[in-house]
């Protein structure tokens, strides 16, 4: 699962020639701009130049596109994000780390269910403030059983922790062999070599069969565009991670790529305050999580499927 | 008598390696992890927490008020003090931490002075199971990065020392729903236990 991205050089013969067709109209089509007395690549409708109109349209998938293209798809995405919320963004195409696979253990004896996991998420992660879209979901369950089917997100008491529950979040557990990547049609989904399963928003058709593949419901689409003030847009973005979604396409928890791979906590990690968020390289034997993992009795959520979730759960003691 | 048979116990079961330098560098008499028994913990820095008291250092007050000579576990010492300890039972009291001779420090129960940035060391005296998972990066919080230095909260950063249980609070708002529908409703709960059902008045 590595990521082949192709040299300028060489190409994929039948893309290439229908790209270069349709990029042929395209320049027809700026030529005809340009006769109309508007100079190439000044604003043409709506502030948009050419490149943004039909570039999205002509744009290949992320791990065939050479580095000039990514760099042009993440100038786009700047563009787009500036008109749609007027704000000035960094869209970034950070590679992944040699010799790390990012893993996760939560300590469900910590978790008290604030939901301030859910909030710094949705914050970092440029998510709609009204719609559904959360990649993490807590679950409070009633105490003495693990009835999953039987729990309640949707809580909201006065206080938590409530008397006689325990608080689950569940997100993305970046499975080592992810149903969803095999299910997708298109191949948009895939495992990253850091171990994080990412999506290609662009080269989503939003199938959803991700999600019905998905034992975890951390897969979610967008049913609309996300409504962000744009005082509230993070700006500091990732190709492969919180850049602005656009409708109609699936996302889910990606282990915060933006963050991560420049050695940051996630931003859950970073907005628990009870300390039970433990986040970091597998192949270390001297991190953290794996002290958790060689020294606590831990489990992972529906781990009889057999899809090798890189989330693990634990108490103390 | 009691109290005296408790605290020689104590200070045998933890006898304490020297007082360490500012910057925290475990040494190998620290804690090891059970499944690695020749492990140290990575090292560490925590963030401050001595400079942010409001009163520190104590002694700008001690040194014209001493402590009284006849203060007991009873005394309860007046504002800015705590006004009661709810920490240990009735195992604890002032003197158990903190010395009339020197404010500016916390004392372990074997009369080492330790900072208020190493109250770890104190907390770790009974709590020696947390103090590993501290060490080792199981319990707290690392603060910014998942690699390179290891920056930790302090025991104190989170728990109130003289009330060390977290309060409930009010949660974040639940995920918002769809216009026009109803909160996906849950298997309905029974008595699902057992003594709710066998058990009835």
């Amino acid at each position: 699962m590595t990521k082949q991205r192709k040299s300028p050089g060489d190409s994929c013969q039948a893309g290439a020639s229908r790209r270069d067709v349709i990029k042929g109209l395209g320049t027809v089509g700026a030529a005809t701009v340009v006769g109309a007395g508007v100079a190439w690549a000044a604003p043409a409708w709506d502030g948009a130049v050419l490149d943004d109109a039909l570039g999205d349209f002509l744009q290949d998938h992320y791990r065939r596109m050479t580095p000039e293209e990514i760099a042009g798809a993440l100038a786009r995405i700047e563009r787009r994000a500036k008109r749609t919320y007027g704000v000035d963004i960094t869209c970034e195409d950070t590679p992944p780390l040699d010799g790390v696979v990012f893993g996760y253990a939560l300590n469900l004896s910590k978790c008290r269910g604030y939901r301030e996991c859910v909030e710094g998420c949705i914050r970092e992660n440029n998510q709609g403030r009204d719609s559904q879209v959360q990649y993490i979901r807590v679950l409070e369950i009633d105490k003495g059983t693990m009835n999953l089917e039987g729990s309640d997100h949707y809580y909201d008491p006065e206080t938590v922790p409530q008397p006689g529950k325990v608080y689950m979040p569940v997100q993305c557990q970046q499975c080592d062999d992810p149903p969803c990547v095999k299910a997708c049609p298109i191949e948009a989904t895939w495992m990253e070599p850091d171990g994080i399963v990412v999506i290609d928003y662009n080269w989503c058709i939003g199938c959803r069969y991700c999600m019905a593949a998905c034992p975890y419901w951390a897969r979610h689409f967008n049913w609309n565009d996300p409504q962000i003030p744009a005082a509230e847009v993070n700006p500091s973005t990732n190709y492969l991670g919180n850049r602005p979604r656009m409708r109609g396409v699936t996302e889910k928890c990606h282990f915060c790529t933006q963050r991560t791979r420049k050695g940051r906590q996630p931003a859950c990690q970073e907005a628990c305050p009870t300390g039970a968020r433990i986040f970091g390289n597998l192949l270390d034997p001297a991190s953290e999580i794996r002290y958790v993992l060689e020294n606590k009795t831990v489990f992972r959520l529906k781990e009889e499927l057999g899809t090798e979730p890189k989330f693990w759960y634990f108490t103390d003691v | 008598m009691r109290r005296l048979a408790l605290l020689s116990v104590l200070v045998l079961a933890f006898l304490a390696p020297p007082a360490p330098q500012p910057r925290a560098e475990p040494s190998s008499g620290r804690p090891v992890a059970d499944g690695s028994a020749t492990r140290d913990p990575a090292p560490f820095e925590v963030v401050p927490r001595q400079d942010s008291l409001l009163f520190y250092p104590c002694s700008q007050c001690h040194e014209f008020m001493p402590g009284h000579p006849l203060l007991v576990a009873s005394t309860r010492p007046p504002p800015p003090h705590p006004e009661r300890l709810n920490h240990g039972g009735d195992r604890l009291w002032c003197r158990t931490c903190h010395s009339l001779d020197d404010t500016d420090h916390l004392y372990t129960l074997r009369g080492q002075p330790v900072s208020f940035d190493e109250v770890y060391r104190v907390c770790g005296q009974c709590h020696s199971h947390r103090e590993r998972d501290w060490l080792f990066g199981g319990h707290g919080k690392r603060l910014g990065n998942w690699r390179g230095e290891r920056r930790l909260y302090l025991c104190t950063n989170c728990h109130d020392p003289h009330d060390p249980t977290i309060k409930p609070r009010k949660a974040r708002p639940p995920p918002p729903l769809r216009a026009g529908l109803e909160p996906i409703a849950t298997v309905p709960k029974g008595p699902t236990m057992i003594w709710d059902e066998r058990v009835s008045p």
